[in-house]
């Protein structure tokens, strides 16, 4: 894997290249990228015909360890790789340790390996196991066993117990990675750890700079244990990780990748691409799928004033919207004193799960409507079917409601990274995010 | 011009060449028959519809409320599905047809160009009997949404069908479930489905580009049929649908009834047999003489994991295909099988949905492929040799049922045998119950239905907690209206349960407990081979694979065994024991300690309760209550 900084911008954020990953030599992939998330291998809810009408078919995905350390032996015998397994040959994979779409279960890591939560239940992982796992599945570049399990609120003790023990599969997974022939053409990502800690963060950063890791194994670097995965991470705010963030990237290398995994909000994901994080995946279009939601947020900079969906108007459907509701859960608590852009549509409604940057397609106002889920848009869904039709799959609980969903949801948040690219390229990543608080959240404020 | 057109059927076996002599043509539909079989009475023919030329003999998938589980229109066509069903019981609660007015019908709303069909909503009846109440005036209903009293005449049947806008629409009938008895109320419902026919003709607002199919009824009577053939015949309609078969009455009854109606019916219209969807059934149906057929079958049975294949269907969850990496078919052309294994399909079903929709997939285009290649063997004539070679790739061991035998030797095709082979009347196989997965929903289909469908699912199923639970209930409240137990079933009932608990209970059961349930339902397997012959076929299926996933370390071994021998003891057949003779020694038990089967039962009953009790399950009244 090659890695190349193209432009950094004076308005944050930088522009990259990867290329010469080992499954497809010959493709350029311009960051900030986002990673098709799969589960089981498959994009959710979409076949692979399906995918390739929304992304291209040499996109990169995003394949968690955990669905598939239940298959080591079929994947050996197979010898070509997940990619190829789950008919998505052609694809590039990224491998991470856990599956950023679902909650870990904290608690369940101790010395002896990292629990992994499969279909049959969990299973503890070790190093050695782990990178069998990885030549099985032969990815293009993948990250380090490690135990970024401390949540919100953990203690100083557990983060170190969490380092010490992810410098020593670090080690493992560096000596085994040099060792084998099968993983010569695979990337591997040192893990940025220190919980919640600003200190611990910048701490364990500067030891992968120092020389007890051998830095020369290491390709890139993936941030993991900002968070415990699953839905609850679109409640992080830009404020709530800006700087922990910052104390991890600060001293590292700057030329090489930085990853992160969640399902952020699009605000948080500006952040993250204004600090000069390069690849992002596509969890957060799958949870507001799960919702039965369908994103609307505006994120073009050089729209016509009138022009369709992104016209004031149309924004204005968002102004009913309440953001979820969190109060009640314990990193809502823990975070109290963080001051909230958006406490106000923060106030408890007895209304849907749904966040300001979506539609609802439960909701009944969609009964009758003709248009498609956002006018302009260019996707699958957009193009060929109506929201009362999407309204009435979602009430008839039929399987082509997500279907559908999946793919504009899919769509909508690709196109949101070109048009971070094209931001950064024009030193406009804060117009962006002006664009976005403004359209989604100024009507609330009215 | 019933008798007529039944008259003129043996000229119909003339040189399959020559024939381009049928055809109609009405304002929204031509049929034109291309060829015809020159020994049964199959035909392939081609029918014009508004938004599709269609090829016949041809399969309906259901897409019951516009859309087709999970399936893009272009995925469906690209499975070469000519028409869609939709349900107008569904479609008219739900969007309503207020909205099919506004949006110019169903195909828009759905982006389907090719044709569609719809049913009445006559047949939602039958399955939601306990909510509705039969009228001369039309079916009053309690609908399950929101508990409001509804009126389903034919006038409001066909508006709904008119706002849908389908193709071809059905009438609304009388629909009487075909296990019912009373010959009177067959005779009514007969009678009653002609004036409701001609009330919906006359409610039609598009003749001229929606067909009105009517439906003969009458049940398993001849008489009754031939009554309801006559009248229905007399209103000259586009085509015609054969209704009230395919509800769970035997085979013997089903075949004879499609024989007389296609005897009947005009040649030169297409005929549609309703809910037929198996691949036997298609065959046969076929060769006497029916055109198109619907069906949920192969879009349900994905969701159970299951695929089609040749011979009948393979389960993808079975750990056979863990490291299969050959596609489902290698001769299937459709999607899936151009890109996905067996293996990884393994690794899926049943819990993403992608599965589930790669297996419809399959499925619907397993259809297609064979109703392509009845078409091609048509124009060929080789109908013939095409059904004698699917049979017998059908059914491996050549043991085929007899309503098959006796069906198409009926249209003078005869199948080859093994000259061994006496051909008995096999059971038919568990899997044949699937259709009644409709009614079984319900939980108010008859006993037998209930109990192997019931039996099959809790094996297969993938249910949530709830459902689950309501399904097993379902099973004991039937099993206890049996006012006699009859062992067989007493033990499959056990053995069902036993079987839900570990699929149930999985990540719950400890090592210990596992084991017990499989000891247990090895010695239900051995109790029933022993001492109760029914119904061994389909256990013997059920075991098998059952046995098949199973990994036996060395002190299970032991253990399995001694329970055979403990089997064994109780019954000194000899045969079994000769198979375990070599392992007596390895677990010291003498065999011939001659026990009745009382015994054995009590054992199995006692050893049932105490894993139900470990494992913390309510253990079922039928157990409680028990006295042999």
């Amino acid at each position: 894997m090659k890695f190349a900084i193209e432009y950094i911008s004076k308005g944050g954020g930088r522009i990259g290249r990867l290329t010469g990953l080992q499954s497809q030599p010959g493709a350029v992939h311009e960051t900030p990228m986002v990673l098709v998330s799969t589960v089981g291998g498959s994009a959710p809810h979409l076949t692979q015909d399906v995918l390739h009408l929304v992304v291209d078919k040499d996109a990169p995905l995003h394949v968690p360890a955990q669905h598939f350390c239940d298959h080591v032996q079929v994947l050996q015998n197979y010898k070509k790789g997940v990619a190829h397994f789950s008919a998505l040959q052609g694809h590039s994979v990224c491998v991470s340790v856990q599956d950023a779409a679902k909650a870990t279960p904290q608690g369940y890591n101790h010395k002896k390996g990292v629990s992994l939560w499969t279909y049959g239940g969990r299973q503890i992982i070790t190093a050695d196991k782990y990178m069998d796992l990885m030549e099985a599945m032969q990815p293009d570049w993948y990250e380090a066993l490690n135990d970024a399990d401390p949540g919100i609120g953990s203690s100083k003790k557990r983060i170190l117990n969490s380092t010490t023990s992810s410098m020593e599969y670090l080690k493992q997974c560096i000596t085994l990675h040099k060792a084998s022939q099968k993983l010569k053409g695979s990337a591997l990502f040192a893990p940025l750890l220190g919980g919640r800690s600003e200190k611990a963060r910048n701490g364990w950063s500067k030891s992968l700079m120092s020389t007890t890791v051998d830095k020369s194994a290491i390709s890139g670097y993936t941030i993991v244990g900002l968070h415990t995965n699953g839905p609850e991470v679109e409640d992080l705010q830009p404020v709530n990780v800006s700087n922990i963030v910052k104390a991890s990237l600060e001293p590292l290398a700057a030329e090489l990748p930085r990853q992160t995994a969640g399902m952020w909000n699009p605000l948080t994901v500006l952040q993250l691409a204004h600090l000069g994080v390069d690849i992002f995946d596509s969890t957060f279009p799958f949870l507001v799928t799960e919702r039965r939601g369908a994103l609307t947020f505006p994120f073009r900079l050089n729209r016509r004033q009138n022009d369709g969906a992104y016209s004031k108007g149309s924004c204005l459907e968002h102004q009913n919207k309440k953001l979820k509701v969190s109060e009640d859960s314990p990193k809502a608590k823990a975070e109290e004193e963080v001051p909230r852009q958006d406490n106000k549509i923060r106030e408890s409604e007895d209304e849907e799960l749904s966040s300001p940057y979506e539609i609802n397609m439960k909701n009944k106002s969609n009964v009758s409507l003709m248009k498609p889920l956002l006018e302009g848009c260019e996707c699958y869904t957009c193009k060929n079917f109506t929201r009362a039709y999407v309204h009435h799959l979602t009430i008839a609980n039929e399987l082509l409601a997500p279907v559908l969903l999946m793919m504009h949801n899919l769509h909508h948040w690709m196109d949101f990274f070109s048009s971070i690219r094209e931001a950064i390229k024009t030193d406009r990543l804060e117009d962006l995010q002006t664009l976005i608080t403004t359209s989604v959240f100024e009507s609330n404020e009215v | 011009m019933a008798t007529a057109t039944a008259a003129s059927l043996p000229g119909a076996s003339v040189a399959a060449a020559a024939a381009v002599s049928s055809s109609s043509s009405s304002p929204a539909l031509s049929f034109r028959i291309l060829a015809e079989c020159s020994k049964s009475k199959a035909r392939t023919s081609l029918m014009k519809l508004p938004h599709y030329a269609v090829e016949l003999p041809m399969f309906m998938p259901v897409g019951t409320q516009g859309t087709l589980k999970g399936l893009l229109p272009e995925q469906v066509k690209g499975a070469k599905a000519q028409v869609i069903l939709g349900n107008t019981y569904h479609l008219g609660t739900r969007p309503g047809k207020d909205l099919f007015q506004d949006f110019g019908g169903l195909h828009k709303f759905m982006q389907w160009d090719r044709a569609l069909l719809t049913d009445s909503g006559g047949f939602q009846m039958v399955s939601l009997l306990d909510l509705a109440e039969i009228t001369e005036e039309g079916v009053k209903f309690r609908s399950p949404y929101d508990g409001s009293e509804c009126m389903l005449t034919p006038e409001e049947s066909i508006e709904i069908q008119n706002a849908i806008g389908a193709d071809i629409m059905m009438q609304l009938d009388d629909v009487v479930d075909v296990r019912e008895k009373d010959y009177e109320r067959f005779k009514t419902a007969a009678y009653r489905t002609t004036r409701w026919l001609d009330r919906c003709i006359k409610a039609n607002k598009n003749p001229d580009r929606q067909n009105l199919f009517p439906i003969i009824q009458g049940g398993l009577f001849p008489d009754l049929r031939k009554i309801s053939l006559e009248q229905q015949i007399a209103r000259d309609a586009p085509g015609y649908a054969i209704g009230g078969l395919s509800g769970g009455e035997a085979k013997e009854k089903f075949w004879p009834t499609v024989h007389l109606c296609t005897d009947h019916l005009p040649k030169n219209k297409p005929r549609y047999c309703m809910g037929v969807g198996f691949a036997v059934d298609l065959v046969v149906c076929c060769a006497l003489g029916v055109d198109m057929f619907d069906c949920v079958f192969p879009t349900r049975t994905a969701r159970f994991g299951c695929a089609l294949v040749d011979n009948g269907q393979i389960n993808l969850k079975a750990r056979d295909f863990a490291n299969d990496f050959r596609p489902i078919d290698e001769k299937c052309g459709c999607s899936t099988c151009r890109n996905y294994s067996r293996a990884y399909l393994h690794t899926i079903v049943t819990k993403e949905t992608v599965a589930c929709h790669l297996l419809s997939l399959h499925n619907v285009a397993y259809q297609m492929r064979l109703m392509q290649s009845i078409r091609d063997s048509i124009k060929k004539d080789c109908f013939a040799e095409f059904v004698e070679d699917f049979m017998a790739a059908y059914y491996k061991d050549q043991e085929y049922p007899q309503w098959v035998v006796d069906a198409l030797a009926a249209v003078k095709i005869t199948l080859k045998k093994n000259s061994s082979s006496g051909v008995t009347n096999k059971a038919s196989d568990i899997w044949d119950d699937q259709e009644s997965d409709e009614k079984l929903w319900n939980l108010r289909s008859g006993f037998d239905k209930l109990y192997l469908t019931g039996y099959r699912n809790a094996i297969l199923g993938d249910f949530e907690e709830e459902e689950a639970a309501g399904r097993i209930e379902g099973f004991e409240t039937a099993f206890q209206s049996q006012s006699k137990v009859n062992p067989t079933i007493y033990l499959s009932r056990l053995d069902g349960l036993l079987m839900a608990c570990l699929t149930k209970c999985k990540s719950n059961l400890n090592e210990e407990q596992k084991v017990e349930i499989r000891l247990i339902q090895n010695m239900i397997n051995h109790a029933l081979k022993l001492n109760f012959e029914p119904s061994k076929s389909i256990l013997e299926k059920v075991l098998k694979s059952n046995k098949q996933t199973e990994t036996r370390n060395e002190q299970e071994e032991v253990r399995l065994c001694s329970s055979e021998c403990f089997v064994d003891a109780k019954y000194s057949e000899d045969s079994t024991r000769d198979r375990y003779k070599s392992r007596d020694s390895k677990c010291g038990c003498t065999p011939g300690q001659t026990d009745n089967a009382e015994t054995c039962l009590n054992e199995i009953l006692s050893r049932t309760r105490a894993v139900c009790d470990s494992v913390g399950w309510k253990i079922p009244d039928f157990i409680l209550n028990h006295e042999l």
